[in-house]
């Protein structure tokens, strides 16, 4: 059962095609992986999947990405309200410059919500989701900025959680951190898969093959082949997935 | 538009261009002096702002009659021109105010030379009156006014004094002088002379401590704000009256009469004071209210030049040449009326100024000029 | 790293000494040292300048000053009367009336000044945020006369006739500090001039900071579902808290010590204002106005010259808070802030 599905899909960075004719779909509560080289468009596809794109200058595409069902590209998806149900972290921590209570609520707040304790219930909630609750529950106004990277990029993610999306992407969310970051974040994502889709970009062949599900490979703007994880990583059928992932290029 | 146009006259008295102005008065200085040598025949002259204009004047006239003497001219202030005089870094410092009893006693080395003859009139704007309606003020009331216990237009005082105006029923606002001024000088000598209250309580000065009202830095930025601000009153010297040909009021003076200021009725008083026996050879007592007279106008003063007693030969004969020639040739109209004075009047001048030659130059008179 | 550059060098000439080194490489590291301690040096020659300066402009104002301190001691600060005819002298008024424009100033600029920068760095088409930058950078370096004119010809007319007039009839009707006598000249029209001369300093300083917010911040905030307003708003303004207090510093030490536009438009009189409409006085405008005078008078001139000291040790002061508050605002993780200063 796919959450969101992908038909066709080119996208421009001005004159240049970024992205060619690329399908796929995102399936639920199971994770996606994108693996390919350096350039090959993985993170603008991701970032296609919830309008991030639309800030960059000359950028345009062609094709149909639907969420349940609903042309996102299209008027009766505001971009807004998309990203709400698309959520995203990014390659770097990237923490506001507010406490820790007020980073993980700044996405209810802005959605107005303005309860004391509905806030306070749903960033506890989303901070044990993120498993970073009993780290800071004491110093919940303390700067974001005074938490180690691997705990201020768990932050970034329970920030994320707190506005419940349906689909969570992950952009080589763990690429800055540390190795023993990294496996908290990795364990953090076979938890969080049983409620939500997820796409996570990764540049590392073995956090793919660890934590996901399903595993697409892109190269030169185009998806080569896509497949059960353990399949592409032992079997795949293209040869150029082989070359990459015994490591003769990239 | 009003602003632009005032601002254009009598240089800049604003502090800022008042400082650009001594750096490039130094700079000409500084190459006068370089062209010249140190020679005696360089003559600084610095300090009233008002004076500037008539001493810029006669700088030019005075160096084509005489090309072997080097003037430079720059406006600082009195009390500037007065500190400086006595301590030797400038030749003749330029006053508003004669010296009184205490900076007698510290400089002690200055002699006064009355120079030119400047006054002080009110001001006012009134709406609703005429523009050549004159208003009539005595010292009493002006005071009173001047120190906030008039507030009205229409109060009592005031109505006495000009029985046939029809005065509104407007708040007063007075304008005064920001900066350290002649005119505020010879403008509060009137008041302390004429008002007990005003005597205890301010006095006279360059720069009071003035009660109430609002201060502006030069007589163009008073005339623009008495012009501007409906119910004001405020006080500017003859230039300003005759450059704008402004309504200004008649003041009562030691005989009673309410006389109106002009160069004819500030040239009486200044006649008067000369010829007055009682009237000292130093000059250092004021003539604001002290003469008797039915067209003397009662409210003006001299500006002095103050010159160091110990200046060296040679240059105290160049610096009395210049003294002569600025108190004959240079009273003309065309120098002193023209930059907003009335020219002192020479023959009763005369027996004074040869005392105070004696004094600069022990054993000569004003008669004995160096050749050339 | 004194031990660093030092340590070699010994070794090396010993080593010269014995004759076991290689001459090239000893002068041209020899060579190497000695320009950098020169250049060490020359640094530390312009600290030194810089605080020497600072030392001889405290140093000579206290000894010009220390008449009437010692004759007035610290009532100097709270006694209003200024009688230089009398030989009284004390400051409050000019106090206050330097207060009061400064608070004005602030409280104009600052929000003008924060919605300006937003407009150039997040709403304005590129095009028209490159004039209006280079525009706001031009009206910094307007000499602060022909703000003064402008005040004059302008302002106090605006004022006299339509802003205060409506003061005193809104606000008035329930304060009494609003219910003046509408002249034009005074406090309300010195601060407005002020504020806009420390407009393009603080929007400026703003502006840059919040340029330099980096963009995954911005991003994260979209990513949540912010709209634009929101992300502005409430992620990149805070992030440039730091930047903002600085400009507000800066423009408070230009708004304190401006002289030659209060002086044009304050109305240069030696009361405490009652009313925002009232005029009043400013230290660096009595300076501008009556120093020359002052000289004449010993005492006079300590008193002015002590008014200057006071004003120098106020820009000290606000400093020094300015950078303590700046520190306990950040908590001392000054870590990915943006134009802290």
């Amino acid at each position: 059962m796919a959450r969101m599905s992908v038909e066709k899909f080119f996208a421009y960075y001005g004159e240049n095609a970024a992205l060619k004719n690329v399908t796929l779909e995102v399936p639920d509560q199971q994770v996606l992986a994108l693996i390919g080289p350096s350039g090959c468009g993985k993170t603008t596809f991701l970032r296609s999947l919830n309008r991030m794109n639309d800030f960059v200058k000359e950028f345009s595409i062609e094709g149909l990405v639907t969420l349940d069902g609903v042309d996102i590209y299209s008027p009766d998806m505001h971009p807004v309200v998309l990203r709400r149900r698309v959520g995203m972290v990014f390659q770097k921590p990237n923490p506001f410059h507010k406490s820790i209570f007020e980073n993980v609520a700044y996405g209810l707040r802005i959605q107005g919500i303005r309860a004391k304790s509905v806030l306070a219930d749903n960033v506890e909630e989303s901070l044990r989701s993120a498993a970073l609750w009993d780290e800071v529950k004491d110093r919940l106004n303390d700067s974001a900025f005074s938490l180690s990277g691997g705990q201020q990029q768990r932050l970034c993610i329970a920030r994320a959680l707190a506005v419940e999306p349906e689909v969570l992407l992950l952009d080589e969310p763990a690429s800055a951190l540390d190795p023993i970051s990294t496996s908290r974040i990795e364990e953090l994502i076979q938890d969080l898969k049983t409620q939500y889709a997820i796409v996570i970009v990764t540049h590392n062949m073995q956090q793919a093959a660890r934590i996901s599900d399903q595993t697409a490979f892109f190269l030169l703007g185009e998806m080569v082949e896509m497949g059960e994880t353990s399949r592409i990583f032992t079997n795949p059928s293209d040869p150029r997935t082989e070359d990459y992932i015994t490591g003769r290029f990239g | 538009m009003f602003t632009n146009r005032i601002l254009t006259r009598r240089g800049n008295p604003a502090g800022f261009g008042r400082l650009l102005l001594m750096l490039v008065v130094a700079l000409f200085a500084v190459l006068g002096m370089s062209r010249a040598g140190w020679s005696a025949s360089n003559i600084t002259i610095s300090g009233s702002s008002m004076l500037f204009p008539l001493e810029q004047v006669w700088a030019v006239a005075y160096m084509k009659s005489h090309p072997d003497v080097h003037i430079s001219v720059a406006s600082t202030g009195s009390g500037f021109g007065i500190a400086n005089a006595a301590n030797g870094n400038i030749t003749i410092g330029a006053s508003d105010a004669y010296l009184t009893k205490a900076f007698r006693k510290r400089y002690t080395n200055l002699v006064s030379v009355p120079i030119a003859f400047d006054d002080a009139q009110v001001i006012y704007n009134i709406p609703g009156l005429k523009k050549s309606t004159v208003l009539r003020f005595d010292g009493p009331t002006l005071a009173r006014v001047f120190l906030g216990d008039i507030r009205f237009w229409n109060d009592k005082h005031i109505r006495a004094l000009n029985p046939h105006v029809r005065l509104p029923h407007q708040k007063i606002k007075v304008i005064h002088r920001a900066d350290a001024s002649g005119t505020t000088f010879v403008f509060t000598d009137y008041l302390n002379q004429t008002s007990q209250e005003w005597f205890d309580k301010i006095g006279r000065d360059l720069s009071p401590a003035w009660p109430v009202g609002s201060g502006y830095n030069g007589s163009d930025a008073v005339v623009a704000a008495v012009m501007s601000t409906p119910g004001a009153i405020g006080y500017v010297g003859l230039g300003w009256v005759q450059e704008y040909h402004l309504t200004t009021a008649a003041l009562k003076n030691l005989d009673g009469y309410f006389v109106v200021g002009s160069v004819d009725s500030i040239n009486k008083a200044g006649f008067k004071a000369l010829k007055d026996p009682e009237f000292p050879d130093d000059f250092n007592r004021s003539i604001v209210w002290k003469l008797h007279g039915k067209d003397v106008y009662p409210d003006s003063n001299f500006e002095f030049w103050m010159v160091n007693t110990n200046l060296d030969g040679d240059t105290m004969k160049h610096v009395r040449d210049l003294m002569i020639w600025a108190l004959s040739t240079g009273q003309d109209p065309k120098y002193t009326v023209s930059t907003g004075f009335a020219p002192l009047p020479f023959a009763p001048l005369k027996p004074r100024l040869d005392k105070i030659v004696h004094r600069l130059l022990p054993g000569n008179t004003y008669n004995e000029r160096s050749p050339g | 790293m004194e031990v660093d550059n030092v340590v070699p060098l010994e070794g090396t000439k010993e080593k010269a000494r014995t004759g076991n080194a290689r001459p090239g490489r000893v002068s041209s590291n020899t060579f190497l040292s000695r320009s950098d301690r020169f250049f060490g040096w020359s640094l530390q020659g312009g600290g030194v300048f810089i605080l020497g300066l600072f030392s001889i402009v405290l140093l000579i104002c206290l000894i010009e000053s220390w008449p009437s301190i010692a004759k007035f001691g610290f009532s100097f600060l709270w006694t209003s009367t200024w009688n230089p005819a009398h030989g009284v002298f004390g400051a409050l008024t000019y106090l206050v009336g330097t207060f009061w424009v400064t608070g004005i100033a602030l409280f104009i600029s600052i929000p003008v000044a924060i919605f300006s920068a937003l407009f150039l760095s997040d709403y304005a088409p590129k095009w028209l945020s490159g004039i209006v930058s280079t525009l706001m950078e031009m009206l910094a370096g307007i000499p602060s006369i022909v703000f003064g004119a402008f005040g004059i010809t302008f302002m106090v007319p605006l004022l006299r006739d339509h802003f205060e007039p409506f003061l005193a009839n809104t606000l008035g009707k329930k304060w009494d500090f609003f219910n003046g006598d509408p002249m034009g000249y005074g406090i309300l029209a010195a601060g407005i001039v002020v504020g806009f001369m420390i407009v393009p300093l603080v929007a400026t300083v703003t502006r840059d900071s919040l340029l330099m917010v980096p963009h995954e911040m911005v991003e994260a905030s979209y990513a949540l579902g912010a709209t634009k307003a929101e992300t502005v708003f409430f992620v990149k303004l805070k992030a440039v808290v730091p930047g903002m207090v600085g400009s507000f510093i800066l423009g408070f030490g230009r708004a304190v010590g401006e002289t030659m536009a209060v002086l044009l438009v304050i109305g240069n009189q030696a009361s405490i204002p009652q009313t925002i409409q009232d005029v009043g006085y400013t230290i660096s405008s009595l300076l501008a106005n009556t120093f020359t005078y002052a000289v004449i008078d010993p005492l006079y001139a300590a008193a002015e010259v002590e008014l200057g000291l006071i004003l120098l040790l106020i820009t000290l002061v606000v400093n020094t808070l300015g950078r303590r508050l700046l520190m306990r605002l950040m908590g001392g993780r000054l870590a990915g802030s943006v134009g802290g200063g």
